[in-house]
């Protein structure tokens, strides 16, 4: 998808303005923070597991290269092939180009990360083929047209009440008539209706959550069932992935799925989680003639080495968005490309630009909840930290930004000039808050006041009250 | 196109290269305890994922059990049966037509064979083959599994020892844990998403259950 992260102040703002967003991201809180907090209680372990999982992944990105080249091998010797794709382009034309040799005109969509980073449904439409999301929450958005809003719950910005004025618009062509009020009604409408695409379809794409080295595996987690229809009725498995999913084994899969599914959706496990691997065998009855993974690079090999080595550890669960109080206030569209919240403040300048995407990494507060929940322990601070700082090296923050932050740095190195002015503008504060303790206008920042108060300071400035105490103390 | 695949290996062993240390592989991770028998943690597990758990003495109880589900959801005289022995080998009640193989669009009720269980989670596994095709897994309304006790394994990685003993990964491998479900709208939990909108595992008794760690 084409990113709309240069304007995330404008689309921050849009979002807060919208009610109908605002009561939809309640959901967020209630349903993954809590979920998640009870499987953590309910798994004691938990920590003990993390540990070990992170150094499975950090001994896995050591040895990226030896464990893709097995993954590759274990792939073709169960029949299946891999493709490699740099860009988005690149994996764009595999897929059509796939879909063209088998003769295909439908096409049964899972979930895929990969699939919106390279775009895919928009080149499937563009070569003829009748592509339709099959996974419910991306059926929904697909029929508003509009991009996910969260990495996990793509439609978690629309009420029931949207979605069944949605359904009624684009199903009438199936006979719908009656108004759908609740969830059952619209998760019922949608079984029905999407039965026939499994059905019809000639390929199915899925995403894969894991790729095991050892078997030529792909992992493919879920709780509708869509993905495993898709990758099983078609006569056609594309499977997308990247580079840093690979994992050495199926045990190294299975503990990373314990850690996944407690973080996403606060489960043990989904209903779903299937390993599949190459092509029909002779004695099957049923799955598809040819199996494909698709492996992309799109900056992750960058990635490798640099100092942003350890977002690569990433397994995309959500945690950090979900615990995020900037995505709980603006939701996941506003960040303007496909992964919102912590980690996609990080990979989307990454993968996009500074120069695209600057605003993101500065939208934090910097609370640190983000890492604290991370199953990888991923240092997302950190990180958001060192774009700051490279987008102030590469001279890409707005020119009014670095006035600032050079007045700021010349003040903070003569503190003899520091001190008695941050006495004075305390003091200033101070009087101009008057009894009230809080500044409701303040010249010069008037979008910070536009929303809320400042609290006044005292009058004493830290330093002040540092000596005042030292001299207190010592006898 | 080997060209990018010769760039991207290129690339990740440039950067690897610069790497000062290279951390060994942790060896195998710990896994949760169980917290109670394999049995009884089973079936709580899978009841708590909304699964039906009833326990039969022999396997002959098969098509009487099967046959009062389908009479109570009322559902009409069909059953698509896996190809499987121990339920090939079975007197099915007059009346009940029963065809062998894999499901179609108009199949409402399935009944298969797991290949084994996991207690940890509830969770069944079913693996493509001859004997148990993947789409009557999906398919039907409603699944019934019929689990022979013996087949009960403490963990995931119980199973995958059993698997390299037996040989290669068949084509899919499908855990499956309680009905199909969804919380995409409004995240309030829905179950019959795209797969069997109820699962009932008919647990057949009579066969010892497996120590509960390798």
């Amino acid at each position: 998808m084409k990113s709309t992260a240069h304007a995330f102040k404008d689309n921050a703002s849009r979002a807060l303005r919208d009610a109908g967003l605002q009561r939809a991201l309640r959901h967020v809180g209630e349903g993954f923070i809590e979920k998640r907090r009870r499987a953590l209680v309910a798994l004691p372990e938990f920590e003990h597991l993390r540990r070990h999982a992170i150094a499975v992944k950090d001994h896995t990105l050591a040895h990226l290269d030896h464990y893709l080249e097995r993954f590759e091998a274990a792939v073709q010797s169960s029949g299946g092939h891999v493709h490699w794709a740099r860009t988005p382009e690149e994996a764009r034309t595999i897929v059509v180009d796939l879909c063209r040799a088998a003769g295909a005109r439908r096409v049964a969509k899972g979930k895929s990360m990969i699939g919106e980073e390279i775009d895919i449904n928009a080149a499937l439409e563009a070569a003829g083929l009748e592509t339709v999301e099959t996974d419910l929450g991306e059926y929904i958005i697909q029929l508003a047209k509009e991009p996910p809003s969260h990495i996990i719950a793509p439609a978690i910005h629309k009420t029931a009440t949207d979605i069944g004025v949605l359904f009624r618009e684009h199903h009438r062509r199936y006979g719908l008539t009656a108004p759908l009020n609740t969830p059952r009604e619209i998760v019922d409408e949608a079984r029905q209706i999407l039965r026939q695409t499994f059905l019809r379809a000639d390929v199915g794409i899925t995403g894969a959550n894991f790729l095991v080295a050892e078997s030529g595996s792909t992992v493919l987690i879920t709780n509708e069932g869509n993905g495993d229809l898709s990758a099983t009725l078609p006569r056609m498995h594309i499977v997308l992935a990247s580079l840093e999913k690979v994992l050495p084994t199926l045990e190294d899969a299975q503990l990373m799925i314990r850690l996944l599914v407690r973080s996403a959706t606060g489960q043990e496990v989904t209903a779903y989680t299937t390993f599949h691997t190459g092509s029909r065998r002779p004695a099957d009855h049923d799955g598809p003639e040819s199996f494909h993974v698709v492996l992309l690079d799109n900056g992750r090999s960058d990635m490798l080495g640099s100092e942003f080595h350890r977002m690569l550890r990433c397994i995309r669960c959500g945690a950090c968005l979900n615990h995020c109080p900037v995505y709980g206030a603006i939701g996941g569209h506003a960040y303007g490309w496909v992964y919102p919240g912590p980690m996609g403040s990080v990979l989307t300048p990454l993968m996009q630009g500074l120069g695209e995407a600057g605003d993101l990494p500065n939208a934090s507060t910097l609370c640190g909840r983000c890492e604290e929940v991370c199953p990888m322990s991923i240092p997302l601070p950190q990180f958001l930290r060192r774009l700051r700082h490279r987008q102030h090296e590469e001279r890409l923050n707005a020119p009014r930004d670095r006035l600032a932050l050079r007045a700021w740095a010349f003040f903070a190195r003569h503190p003899s000039l520091y001190r008695p002015l941050s006495r004075l503008s305390a003091l200033a504060l101070a009087r101009l808050a008057g009894r009230g303790g809080v500044l409701r206008r303040l010249p010069l920042a008037g979008g910070w006041t536009t929303a809320r108060d400042l609290p006044a300071p005292q009058g004493e400035s830290f330093h002040g009250a540092w000596q005042r105490s030292r001299r207190g103390r010592t006898p | 196109m080997s060209t990018s695949r010769d760039a991207i290996l290129g690339c990740v062993r440039e950067a690897l290269r610069e790497q000062d240390e290279r951390p060994a592989h942790p060896g195998p991770a710990p896994q949760p305890a169980l917290r109670a028998p394999a049995l009884e943690q089973f079936i709580a597990k899978a009841e708590a994922a909304a699964a039906t758990v009833q326990r039969l003495a022999i396997a002959a109880e098969l098509p009487l059990a099967i046959d009062t589900y389908r009479q109570h959801h009322r559902l009409p005289p069909r059953l698509m049966a896996a190809p499987h022995p121990l339920l090939q080998g079975l007197s099915w009640p007059q009346g009940l037509q029963v065809a062998f193989g894999t499901a179609g669009a108009e199949d409402r009720l399935g009944v298969t064979v797991p290949e084994y269980a996991i207690a940890e989670t509830g969770s069944l596994v079913l693996l493509a083959g001859r004997r148990t095709p993947t789409a009557l897994n999906l398919l039907p309304e409603h699944l019934i599994c019929a689990l022979p006790l013996s087949r009960l394994l403490a963990s995931p990685e119980a199973f995958w020892t059993q698997l390299r003993r037996a040989g290669g990964l068949p084509r899919a491998v499908n855990f499956i844990t309680g009905p199909s479900r969804t919380a995409d709208v409004e995240q309030k939990m829905q179950l019959g998403a795209h797969g069997p909108r109820s699962l009932l595992i008919l647990l057949i008794e009579g066969g010892e259950v497996l120590p509960a760690t390798e």
